[in-house]
């Protein structure tokens, strides 16, 4: 039977169990929509194309599923270069779908024509040009192969129009069309897996750093399993936030730049480093040279290009993060008694409490970015809540003050660090999990780049909750210019424009401007049982700055546990 | 590691398919590498292609190219080596100015040495073809350019094998 090639994408798409997409249509995807308008795929019509992406990345972040999203040739596809760039950098499944022009108007600078595949190649995981329909299902087959396997990433699929308007008899098959990708997981070397154990076993002072991998892979439990074990405290990156409960006394929270000052510490004191899923970015390591320096470094990915790229290790394990735990733990049951290390226990103990004492307790009911944090740890529950974030401050406060308790809960920009994310990003976490509650935390200045999407979440009925941590400024170039530019502050001053609640108000949503914490709880309370999206207008002070912090190219030591005296 | 960086061939069989030749020259470009020389050709299997790639880096570097090219999901497989490890050779084609007395003979005599062959000969040229290591071919263009002067020129950039 014939059909086009648009009717072949739909049925591509089912076959994936695609459930949901995200876009906005234009001239050059009209057959795909035409084809949609016969199918019970729900699309959600966002308001502009970034948000599209990042609605789609949400979406899989909160799911572990691939998101969708499709935006039109030409302007509607570079749109989408941003949220596709902050997928890569966060290993997060995106497959979009952009219109192209008709294959012989391409390369005539036709209307509406972008050579997307030239823009977004080093940008993706792998990208495709259809050059026919009959190869439309092995080459949907592929992509969502590519992007939600190995170390996920975004994919994008062009199709020139005349592509889906193409008649022809179709064949699906199960195919792949690639020779050079190998989907399954990387054989583990088990010698590898013993010399680990034995250097485990034999530690006095082992620490364990989770990554973002470690929920990729669904290794949550086998890394709780491992650490008590081996009673090996777990430090985190921004992105393994969640990869172990954020309540166990084995956790010490986020390390790295804005991490807390006892995780950076036990990276220095260590004796032995396990770090799964991660790839050493710079804001969790500080300076490379000077990271963990003395201890013996185990860095299990599944990435062979991540080992040796910024730390060099000395035991590098390629592989599933699940498998390579699993393994690791059925090993170290060999061992007859595993060391109990009270000293070191107590060690990192002394630590936090040390550097905790340095911090001030909050008095009063001011609305302050950790007392505003800590409210929202104490009303959302683990299991059945989600946060997501901006960038910039209240990213990095949530990161220190937010505990996540389970995989998957706190979605944020980490590699790209892409203001204008959070919002979007937790419509599309909601879109994924509609019985969870979904708190977009957010700045001024990083909800300002997305808001129009409060549209969207109003007219398809998806409900978050906004909390602006509002300070009326680009706070984190502000605390830079205050700590490295001698104050020199220079456009930052965002000047309490717009009024947040007027703006909810005009889409449709709730707008509330609590003056205390009572009043915050209050309307947190009241926005969880909204039918519509809240905007929840925290003002806070700009001169709210982020500690600790190890300035940039600095040592995790040089670590300023709190704001210098001056 | 060898932190020196020398020229290194980078060897890749790939899928004959548009975009493999950007996406993996854009891994290269990204680290402000430039590529001195490319060859691309087919292998006795259909669909796969050979491409080789000169450039001038360190081990370290190296190793990350590679283990970031093979990560790209149309290259089959990668390897690298410095290149006077390999079994490598260049072919170029010279068409040099004899328009005055004595530089006809003159070259006729340099390419006896380097066992380089004269294929066509014109009232005011000469075309030279010389196959051998990328160096060879490199030290005559360098002697030709003594005696007279090079009107055109073509090299294929380096081909090799594992020794």
């Amino acid at each position: 039977m014939l059909i086009s090639g648009a009717e072949a994408i739909v049925r591509s798409l089912k076959r994936e169990g695609v459930k949901v997409i995200f876009g906005i249509p234009g001239g050059a995807v009209l057959p795909l929509y035409d084809a949609l308008y016969d199918s019970d795929i729900r699309h959600i019509l966002g308001r502009h194309e970034q948000c599209v992406a990042h609605m789609a990345d949400g979406y899989a972040r909160a799911s572990g599923k691939p998101g969708v999203c499709i935006a039109t040739s030409g302007p509607g596809a570079t749109n989408l270069v941003t949220g596709l760039a902050t997928a890569y950098m966060d290993s997060s499944p995106v497959v979009a779908l952009t219109g192209q022009v008709a294959r012989h108007m391409i390369g005539k600078d036709a209307f509406q024509e972008a050579d997307i595949i030239g823009i977004v190649t080093p940008i993706t995981k792998y990208c495709f040009q259809l050059t026919s329909a009959k190869e439309i299902p092995k080459v949907f087959k592929t992509a969502f192969t590519i992007a939600s396997t190995r170390r996920p990433g975004p994919v994008l699929i062009d199709m020139p129009v005349d592509v889906q308007r193409e008649q022809a008899e179709i064949e699906f098959t199960d195919e792949l069309d690639i020779k050079g990708y190998d989907q399954n997981p990387p054989w583990i070397n088990s010698d590898k897996i013993k010399k680990a154990a034995e250097v485990l076993a034999e530690a006095e002072r082992p620490l364990i750093l989770a990554g973002g991998g470690v929920i990729l892979s669904g290794a949550h439990v086998e890394l709780l399993t491992l650490a008590e074990m081996l009673s090996a405290p777990v430090a985190t990156t921004l992105m393994g936030k969640g990869s172990i409960s954020e309540d166990h006394p084995l956790c010490l929270g986020m390390m790295g730049m804005h991490g807390k000052a006892y995780a950076n510490y036990a990276a220095i004191e260590c004796d032995v480093l396990l770090a799964i899923g991660t790839r050493f970015s710079d804001r969790t390591t500080g300076k490379f040279d000077e990271f963990a320096k003395g201890a013996y470094k185990i860095h299990v990915d599944i990435d062979s290009a991540e080992i040796n790229k910024n730390v060099r290790v000395d035991l590098p394990i390629v592989g599933d993060a699940k498998e390579v735990l699993r393994s690791l733990i059925k090993e170290l049951k060999k061992c007859k008694r595993l060391k109990p290390r009270n000293a070191w226990f107590n060690r990192v103990r002394e630590l936090r409490f040390a550097f905790e004492q340095g911090v001030e307790e909050q008095q009063g009911s001011a609305l302050r970015p950790s007392s505003v944090i800590k409210l929202l740890n104490k009303l959302l529950e683990p299991g059945k809540s989600i946060v997501t974030t901006g960038v910039g401050q209240n990213q990095m406060w949530s990161a220190l003050h937010y505990l996540a308790r389970t995989p998957r809960s706190f979605i944020t920009s980490g590699g790209l660090g892409t203001m204008g994310f959070g919002f979007p990003a937790a419509l599309g976490a909601k879109v994924a999990c509609p019985d969870k509650v979904v708190v977009d935390i957010d700045g001024d200045g990083s909800f300002l780049m997305t808001e129009q999407d409060l549209a969207t979440s109003v007219t398809e009925g998806i409900p978050v909750i906004v909390v602006i941590l509002n300070n009326s400024s680009l706070g984190m170039v502000r605390q830079w210019q205050h700590l490295m530019y001698k104050r020199r502050f220079i456009a930052i001053d965002l000047k309490g424009v717009p009024d947040f609640v007027k703006l909810a108000h005009a889409y449709g949503a709730e707008g509330m401007r609590p003056g205390s914490l009572e009043e915050l709880e209050k309307a947190l309370k009241e926005a969880m049982k909204c039918e519509v999206t809240t905007v929840i207008d925290v003002n806070i002070s700009p001169e709210e700055r982020v500690f600790p912090m190890v300035l940039p190219g600095r040592a995790l030591h040089e670590v300023l546990a709190n704001e210098p005296k001056s | 590691m060898n932190q020196k960086a020398e020229p290194r061939i980078l060897v890749m069989i790939v899928e004959d398919k548009p975009g493999v030749l950007y996406k993996v020259s854009s891994i290269i470009r990204r680290r402000g590498i430039n590529i001195d020389a490319i060859s691309v050709a087919a292998t006795t299997e259909p669909g796969i292609s050979k491409m080789t790639f000169l450039v001038n880096v360190d081990e370290e570097t190296m190793e990350q190219l590679v283990r970031q090219i093979e990560k790209v999901p149309t290259v089959i497989s990668v390897g690298s080596s410095p290149i006077r490890g390999l079994y490598s050779k260049e072919l170029a084609l010279i068409k040099a100015n004899v328009s005055k007395p004595g530089e006809r003979e003159a070259l006729r005599a340099l390419a006896m040495k380097f066992n380089a062959r004269i294929v066509e000969e014109k009232a005011f040229t000469l075309t030279i073809e010389i196959v051998g290591l990328p160096e060879e071919v490199s030290n005559f263009i360098n002697e030709v350019k003594v005696i007279t002067e090079i009107v055109d020129l073509s090299r294929s950039g380096p081909v090799a094998l594992s020794r």
